[in-house]
């Protein structure tokens, strides 16, 4: 289940010229969420603006602080330790004791994401030599490479937080039911060869053809599409190829667990024919 | 121990799940309009209400009987997941009119002498009733490393509970509660009353948007065309050898019904009081009686068939079909072009939402 928070407030824009940071009077919403991804994603949506989104980045436990710029009023910093980067926000909410309220529900928030077996870091993060277009594009500010020490993030789910999110914007999301389309489905129930090798796989007192249509359209076969598809979206998505006795190493090309699932059942009938 | 699954909330499962642990002529329907008079009357007769609503942590307190008729069956929900079950037997152990079964006769005469608390405790050890709700787990295919995740605020967790008559009041059972909540008395109609309750809780859940459905116990409609197609033949059979006694002629199906019906010698001397007309309106009404109920029977055999099948798929662990369709899709050479054609819509979607 998600966790969110949403905080009514406005941005300060970073001038470049006069090098300082400019109030932008919009009306705004500052919204974090972890998703079932354990994803900590940020976006700031313009009010003013009918709701556009302005800003959007991920961040993570750990390297993120949220705090009143002391001597401001409601004036609030988010800094991104790693990166040295810098986000200026001001309270919008109509009442002022609600500030601190909503910064502890963020910070609870962040605190929530799941960082197993943390270890400090003291050398760069060994990613690809060129970073991926995406984080580089959030922050152009970002310039030195070079992480701060003590930062304490499993290089490992680093990494594999960036490919995921990597691949969200840039690939597509696919699900088993979009790869088995109803107009697919339908040829499926007229095929006497899917009856055929499908039947014994039926339960079992519904092993014959008039309830092999009944069964591909049921919601419990549609349920069970979607809790395979969870799975092999899932973390443990390796784990879950193995338990079908499928090619996990797959998932060392193919990020995406339903495409490596695809992958590996082509690659396991084209062995199948091989081996006849 | 073996933890009580969580099952899915289906007239079909419940009923299955009652007669499985030994209950006999009774079953679970769905009330879509509380206000339809023809499906209300349809169910009768009604032993009880259960109410689902969406749980929330902030629960309502409501005021309950410390002091009650001890012979009013009322047990806390202490097992988790089993509140479902346990609003449905609540129902059954306070309605003498059911036919509950050894399991829960058993526990009854054993849970009687104690608190409420330990009631709840001792239905986890009914074997009987654990084993019949389980088998309506999902199948969990895979297994994982990482911890159950605990529910939260905002998950899709329902509670259960019941409405029942008994002994001129009108009882809410709620397991989370402390005791029994009165509802009210009534005189000859309890559902009346409950259905004050149930509508003025459904006002206060459609406000909150929360979802809520309301079930019936009732009794089995099978059953009940069972015993009016047997009463209806019985009557038919006494008029027809009435009507023979009297003299009357009986026409070729009659004489028929007659043959069919009857080893029966006596004849019904209130029956005798009736003119010929009389009797043979009598027929008429409890032929028409008769084929009445067969066509429920008929529709409640239907019913019955398709809670088997979807009973059947429910507990099915699909994983090895699914697995088996993707591989013979890949034998028919179709799994590539699925694929592709897959991305490819995905990839225009994606395009459109970057535009917008």
């Amino acid at each position: 289940m998600n966790q969110e928070v949403n905080i009514p407030c406005g941005r300060y824009e970073f001038n470049q010229e006069t090098r300082k940071v400019v109030m932008q009077k919009d009306k705004g919403l500052l919204n974090l969420i972890l998703n079932d991804e354990n994803e900590l994603w940020l976006k700031w949506y313009n009010l003013d603006q009918n709701r556009r989104l302005d800003f959007e980045r991920v961040i993570f436990k750990g390297t993120t602080i949220f705090e009143k710029v002391k001597g401001q009023h409601r004036v609030y910093l988010l800094k991104i330790t790693d990166e040295d980067s810098k986000y200026f926000f001001w309270m919008q909410n109509e009442d002022v004791n609600q500030d601190e309220m909503y910064i502890d529900k963020f910070k609870a928030i962040v605190d929530s994401q799941i960082i197993d077996n943390l270890i400090e870091f003291e050398a760069q993060i060994p990613l690809n030599q060129q970073q991926p277009e995406f984080v580089a594009n959030q922050n152009r500010q970002f310039e030195n490479q070079q992480l701060q020490p003590l930062i304490n993030i499993n290089q490992q789910q680093l990494l594999e937080l960036f490919q995921q999110q990597l691949y969200r914007h840039t690939k597509q999301d696919l699900s088993l039911s979009d790869i088995l389309t109803s107009e697919f489905l339908f040829s499926v129930i007229q095929d006497q060869d899917y009856f055929e090798a499908l039947k014994e796989y039926l339960p079992i007192d519904q092993q014959n053809i008039q309830y092999f249509k009944d069964n591909l359209i049921s919601p419990q076969f549609q349920q069970a599409l979607d809790q395979l598809c969870l799975a092999l979206k899932g973390r443990e998505r390796s784990s879950v190829l193995q338990q079908l006795e499928l090619d996990n190493s797959i998932l060392e090309k193919e990020y995406d667990g339903v495409i490596a699932f695809i992958q590996a059942i082509i690659k396991l009938v084209k062995e199948e024919n091989k081996n006849i | 121990m073996q933890e009580w699954c969580t099952i899915e909330s289906d007239p079909g499962v419940f009923t299955e799940l009652i007669n499985t642990i030994g209950v006999q002529g009774v079953q679970v329907e769905e009330i879509y309009d509380l206000n339809d008079e023809q499906q209300m009357a349809q169910m009768q007769p009604i032993y009880g209400f259960i109410f689902l609503f969406r749980w929330t942590s902030k629960g309502e307190k409501r005021e309950c009987l410390k002091i009650y008729d001890q012979d009013l069956f009322f047990a806390n929900q202490v097992i988790q997941n089993a509140c479902a079950t346990q609003a449905i037997i609540s129902i059954l152990l306070n309605c003498p009119q059911i036919e509950i079964g050894e399991a829960l006769k058993n526990y009854k005469e054993f849970a009687i002498a104690l608190d409420p608390k330990e009631r709840g405790n001792c239905l986890g050890a009914v074997e009987v009733i654990k084993t019949a709700h389980n088998s309506f787990a999902r199948p969990e295919p895979f297994i994982f490393s990482n911890e159950k995740k605990k529910a939260k605020e905002g998950d899709d967790i329902f509670h259960f509970v019941s409405y029942i008559p008994f002994k001129g009041k009108v009882y809410e059972l709620d397991g989370l509660q402390e005791g029994p909540i009165l509802i009210g008395e009534y005189q000859d109609d309890w559902i009346v009353k409950a259905k004050e309750a149930i509508l003025k809780r459904i006002q206060h859940y459609q406000e909150k948007e929360t979802a809520f459905t309301l079930l019936a116990v009732n009794q089995c409609r099978k059953f009940r065309a069972n015993q009016i197609i047997s009463q209806s033949q019985n009557e038919i059979l006494l008029t027809l050898k009435t009507l023979e006694f009297i003299g009357a002629e009986l026409n070729e199906e009659q004489n028929q019904q007659l043959i069919q019906l009857s080893n029966q010698q006596n004849i019904e001397q209130e029956l005798l009081q009736e003119s010929k007309e009389e009797l043979l309106n009598r027929l008429n009404l409890a032929n028409t009686r008769i084929q009445e109920a067969q066509i429920t029977l008929s529709e409640e055999n239907a019913k019955f068939q398709k809670f088997k099948e979807e009973n059947s798929r429910r507990k099915h662990n699909y994983i090895p079909f699914i697995l088996e369709l993707f591989k013979m899709a890949q034998r028919k050479g179709q799994l590539e072009g699925l694929l592709e054609k897959a991305q490819q819509k995905q990839q225009q979607k994606l395009q459109q939402q970057q535009k917008k």
